[in-house]
């Protein structure tokens, strides 16, 4: 418990001063998926990550990304959602999005300002979890003028 | 001005890390899902974009999972499976080194998880040295990894946290790098490899087990497919490693209990006997071609 508070206080102090000035556009990777192997104690191993790049766009978007599972094992799936826009959800789901009766396994979203790192453990066995990534519209108001509201969620996954 | 942000940002720090010790559950209930539901349905009504082109939609597992996953199954050691030991100079071109720079890895973790401590050296500089020539050794230097090795070499547990270590080094350097596709490469040269060994293994004990995980690297197949397609531009010689890789593909949804297979079932495929050996001889004669290069 101790060394997760120091660690949380290490990198968002890290990531802090950038991310004031630069809002959603900054996406140090390296920063953001170092954060999260610190949850990755052992007995759990380093797996694969992924990174999502996220432009708000006039319609909302989706984005699905397919996890191998293998039986036996569990896995630890960590949301850095740090430098995701606001009002971007992630659900993980047991199947992808063109089956109707999928179970919804897990749930974030990037709204909450004071929690950016979240946990899912897998609890039973699925041979493949899919990450729905859940983009909203961004702000009509400004015209093409605009800027580009952008950002990335990092995604690392571990097993035991 | 930078002191400013001192107070609001240990205030944040604290919100933060406090929230943390709440994260760590399971959002199951009933009200998630059903607002998730809601969400999914709103913005189907909205007409969502699905775009895929800047992002992965596939997660390949690490080579060392791949291992790990066949020693649990009861794969045991056999001397003489792993890839003949080679100079990295023999591989010229940037495919062969990736191709081979999997095979390698491949053979690096299934030496550590089953304590063959010479051998796997071995095969760590020879992937230190082809890491070199595709231009991320850097990532061996970082956090003094060869020595932390090398202190750590009668401890299997420590050895595999460092290649584990590793592996994240170096797909952070290769996104970093806009080179994502080496990774892929060496993938499929790890596949083959793990898919070599797990075959050539399974054939001294017949194991159902051994059989099942065979099969669910299969599944694997179709998803490392699709990324060396997304990435055929990168390397002319893309498209035909696809070709190869499909070739097991097609032979291996031939099969009948591959067809009759529930999509929706928790249970893996069990191939037979003779389906397993066909895959193998494939799959040998495939990596007999990489490693021949």
């Amino acid at each position: 418990m101790i060394k997760h508070t120091i660690l949380a206080l290490l990198f968002l102090t890290m990531l802090a001063p950038s991310a004031i000035g630069q809002s959603y556009e900054y996406c140090d990777t390296k920063t953001l998926k170092d954060s999260c192997k610190n949850y990755l104690d052992h007995p759990y191993h380093y797996d694969a990550s992924n990174i999502i790049l996220v432009t708000l766009e006039k319609k909302a978007q989706m984005k699905e990304v397919e996890i191998p599972m293998f039986i036996g094992e569990s896995y630890r799936l960590i949301f850095n959602t740090y430098a995701l826009p606001a009002g971007v959800e992630i659900h993980v789901y047991n199947k992808d999005a063109d089956h109707s009766n999928r179970k919804e396994l897990f749930s974030c979203n990037s709204s909450d300002a004071t929690k950016k790192i979240y946990i899912y453990d897998t609890e039973h066995y699925h041979s493949k979890l899919f990450i729905d990534y859940l983009i909203p519209a961004g702000h009509s108001e400004g015209g093409d003028s605009a800027p580009l509201v952008q950002g990335c969620g990092v995604l690392v996954v571990g097993y035991k | 001005m930078k002191l400013n942000y001192i107070k609001p940002l240990a205030c944040l720090s604290i919100i933060a890390s406090v929230s943390l010790f709440s994260c760590h559950g399971n959002s199951n209930s009933t009200a998630t899902t059903a607002a998730a539901d809601t969400l999914t349905k709103a913005t189907a009504q909205k007409g969502v974009d699905m775009t895929d082109q800047d992002s992965e939609t596939y997660l390949l597992p690490s080579p060392l999972q791949i291992a790990s996953i066949f020693k649990n199954s009861g794969l045991t050691y056999e001397p003489g499976v792993t890839a003949p030991f080679k100079d990295a100079g023999q591989f010229n071109s940037q495919f062969e080194q990736a191709l081979n720079m999997g095979i390698f890895s491949a053979d690096l973790s299934y030496c550590i998880l089953n304590k063959q401590t010479d051998d796997a050296i071995k095969y760590l500089n020879i992937v230190k040295a082809l890491s070199d020539k595709l231009g991320f050794g850097s990532v061996f230097e970082s956090n003094s990894f060869l020595k932390r090795f090398q202190a750590n070499i009668n401890n299997p547990d420590s050895l595999a946290s460092l290649i584990a270590e590793l592996q994240m080094q170096t797909d952070t350097y290769l996104e970093n790098n806009k080179q994502k596709y080496i990774g892929v490469i060496a993938f499929a040269g790890a596949w083959v490899e793990s898919m070599n060994i797990g075959g050539t293994v399974y054939e001294k004990g017949k194991s159902s087990s051994v059989s099942s995980r065979i099969s669910e690297q299969m599944n694997i197949l179709e998803g490392l497919e699709k990324l060396l397609k997304k990435y055929n531009a990168s390397d002319s010689h893309i498209a035909g490693l696809v070709t190869d890789l499909n070739t097991i593909k097609a032979a291996y949804d031939e099969f009948a209990e591959v067809k009759s297979y529930n999509p929706d079932g928790e249970q893996p495929i069990i191939l037979t006997a003779e389906h397993v050996s066909q895959l193998g001889v494939m799959v040998k004669t495939l990596r007999s071609k990489f490693i021949a290069a």
